[in-house]
Order: structure tokens, then sequence, then C-alpha cells
């Protein structure tokens, strides 16, 4: 380029002119210009770096809420269905070792561990009686059951400390029995029960302690519990009481 | 300022949530392990002895995981008591009625029992006297 005054030829490098020594107006004016691109580039980059920052800020902070909120729902729906949920582990479970289990049933029964044998079946599911598994458990373990449902109000009034603190249990025990003699006549009568000699043989036994529990704790010998098992609800519901009685020497 | 205040709000939710998301998992985490299992207390158990009560510590033993899965070695005393006390009651059933094998079997189990019943070996006369076993 060409020196404003003198027409001599200067360099944008050259801020006066080599010749005539006066100033070279376009330096200065590149200069300047140069001044205000750094500027504005730097006030572009702030503002590009500022918005970027904020929008990944923001962005962040939407995926931590979506990830928490869903970590929620999902804490919460376990939380409602933790029952179902172990309930279905233990399904699942129960089918898996079917093998296993039916042998430490058939244990218990072996062992006349009728308590025991309750427990398990409820613990490890396999008393679902709507399913193919333990068919052959499924009358035994009805009775099971109501063994210890009679069992278990019975030793309440053993222990009890008078008649006042017994009675309410005779419901109980009415229930375990009635509930037990309605599935002693299923089990030798429904075509859909399965028989094993042990399980017929475990099923004898349950029937048999109960008759001595019954004549031992509340004096009903073999002849009393023939007449319960014909009667009426009611019947049986005041023949109990009167044996609950009759155990605290008559009591009031 | 607008965009301070949004980053505020959105950190109050985060907290928010994160308090919602513990209390949530430890009430999920718990109910998942109270399926089947019941922690004992030895003071319970204790109470329950104390009150005679072997027929509550009966159903609440057999309803647990531990009648099947084995016993916790802190409870082993209390539960014996219990054993004790089913055993006796099947043991006078079967001797007053002639079952010699089977009342020789529970009596045999009797024995066990008292044995591990420790410091609550003298639970055994009072379940004795409450069933006149002996008398």
């Amino acid at each position: 380029m060409k020196c404003k005054y003198c027409g001599g030829e200067v360099s944008l490098s050259e801020k006066y002119c080599p010749y005539c020594g006066n100033l070279n107006e376009q330096t200065a004016a590149h200069a300047d210009a140069m001044k205000h691109f750094r500027k504005d580039y730097a006030e572009t980059k702030a503002g590009v770096m500022e918005t970027t920052k904020r929008f990944s800020g923001t962005v962040a902070n939407a995926v931590i809420i979506a990830v928490l909120a869903i970590l929620l729902v999902v804490s919460i729906f376990v939380g409602n269905r933790a029952w179902d949920i172990a309930y279905e582990s233990v399904k699942a479970d129960a089918i898996r070792h079917e093998a296993e289990y039916s042998r430490i049933m058939d244990d218990y029964l072996r062992n006349e561990q009728f308590l025991e044998y309750h427990a398990f079946t409820e613990k490890r599911g396999t008393n679902l009686y709507s399913r193919d598994a333990y068919v052959s458990f499924r009358g035994v373990s009805y009775l099971a059951d109501y063994y210890f449902s009679f069992y278990r109000a019975l030793t309440e009034v053993i222990a009890a400390d008078g008649y006042r603190n017994a009675e309410y249990q005779v419901s109980s025990i009415n229930r375990g029995l009635s509930g037990f003699f309605e599935q002693l006549d299923d089990y030798w009568t429904r075509d859909s029960i399965v028989h094993t000699e042990l399980h017929d043989r475990a099923v004898g036994v349950m029937e048999s302690n109960i008759g001595l529990l019954l004549d031992t704790y509340l004096y009903i010998d073999g002849d009393a519990l023939m007449e319960y098992r014909n009667a009426t609800e009611g019947m049986r519901l005041t023949m109990l009481e009167n044996a609950v009685r009759a155990y605290f020497g008559g009591a009031e | 300022m607008k965009t301070q205040k949004k980053m505020r709000i959105s950190s109050v939710i985060i907290i928010i949530l994160l308090v919602l998301l513990i209390i949530s998992t430890v009430r999920a985490v718990s109910e998942l392990r109270s399926y089947n299992r019941r922690h004992y207390d030895t003071t319970d158990l204790t109470y329950l002895i104390r009150e005679c009560d072997y027929p509550g510590m009966t159903y609440d033993y057999y309803n647990s995981l531990e009648s099947i899965s084995g016993e916790d070695k802190d409870h082993q005393n209390h539960w014996a008591v219990m054993h004790y006390f089913n055993d006796a009651v099947m043991y006078k059933a079967f001797q007053e009625h002639g079952d010699t094998e089977r009342a020789a079997r529970y009596a045999d189990r009797m024995k066990g029992d008292q044995s591990a019943m420790g410091q609550y070996a003298g639970e055994a006369d009072v379940i004795n006297k409450m069933l006149k076993i002996g008398e």
C-alpha cells in the first residue's frame, strides 16, 4: 500500500511512513479494528462459554432429576408390592427345589413332626394348592394346617392360668377340630387326593394324637369325640366349653 | 440471576428426591426382609417365658424361618424352653395312654431340651407342674 501523504510504499506492519515520517493511518485503523475484533471475540467466546455451561448444568440437573424420579417410583412400587415379590420368589424356589423340599417334608411326616411340617409348607411355599407341584402333599398339608391350629389353641388352654383366660380359645379349638375332621373325610373319600403309605400313616398319627390330646387335657374320650363329630356346630361349642371349664376344675 | 434461581430450584428438587428415595428404599428393603422373618428380641422371649406364654412362643417359632432354617444362637436357650413345653405336652398324652415307645422318645427329647435351656433350666419344673407331670 501507499502512504497517504507522500505516496511512498509502506507495509501494514509499519506504524509510520519510512519516507515522510507521517502516521500510517491504515495501520492505525487496522490496529483499531483488530482491537475491536479481539474484544468482540472475547465477549462472544465468554457468551458461548456461559450459555454452554448453563445449558449443560440444566441438562445435567434435568437428567439427575429424571433418574431420581424413576428410581423413586421403582422403590415405592417395590415397597408396596414387597410381599407379593417375596411371595413370588418363594413360589419360584418351591418349584425349583421340588425334589429336595419333598424329601424334607416326607422326613417331617416320617418323624411325626407335624408342627415342623406345617411351618415348612407355609414358609417354603409348598402349600400352593393350585400348582401341579406337591400335589401328592395336598391332603396331608391341609390336615397339618388344622392340626397346628388345634394344637395351638389347646396349648393356650393348657398354659392359661384360669378359665377366664382360656374360654376365648374354645372357638379356636372348635375351628381347628372341625376343619381337621372335614378334611379328614375329604382325605379318605376324594378322588383327587393322592395317597401314599407314608402320608396315610401320618394322617392316622395326626388323628390319633388329636384323640390322645383331647382325652388327656380336656377329658374328651373316644366316644365323646365321636359324639362331637356328629354334633351340630352349637353342640360342639357347648361340649368344648364344658370340657375347658372342667379342665379348670369346673370354674365359673 | 434467573439461571441461578433455576439452578437453586433444581438443586432443592434433587435433594428432596434423594431424601424420598432413601426413605422409600429403606422401607422397600425392610418390607422384603420382613417376609417370613421376624426379629426376635431377647427381652421379648424372656418376657414370654416369664409369663409362661409357651404357646405364644410356639406360634412365633413355627411362623418364622428359624423353625426350618436353624435357630439363632442367641435364642437357643429360649427356644429350648418352648421345645420342652411341647415335648412335655406330647409326653404326658402318650404316657397316660400307655404308648411307652413314643413317651420314651419324648422323654429323651425333654432331657435334651432341658440341657439346652441354660439359665432357664428351672422352667422345666414350672412346665412339669403346669402339666402335672410326675405328680
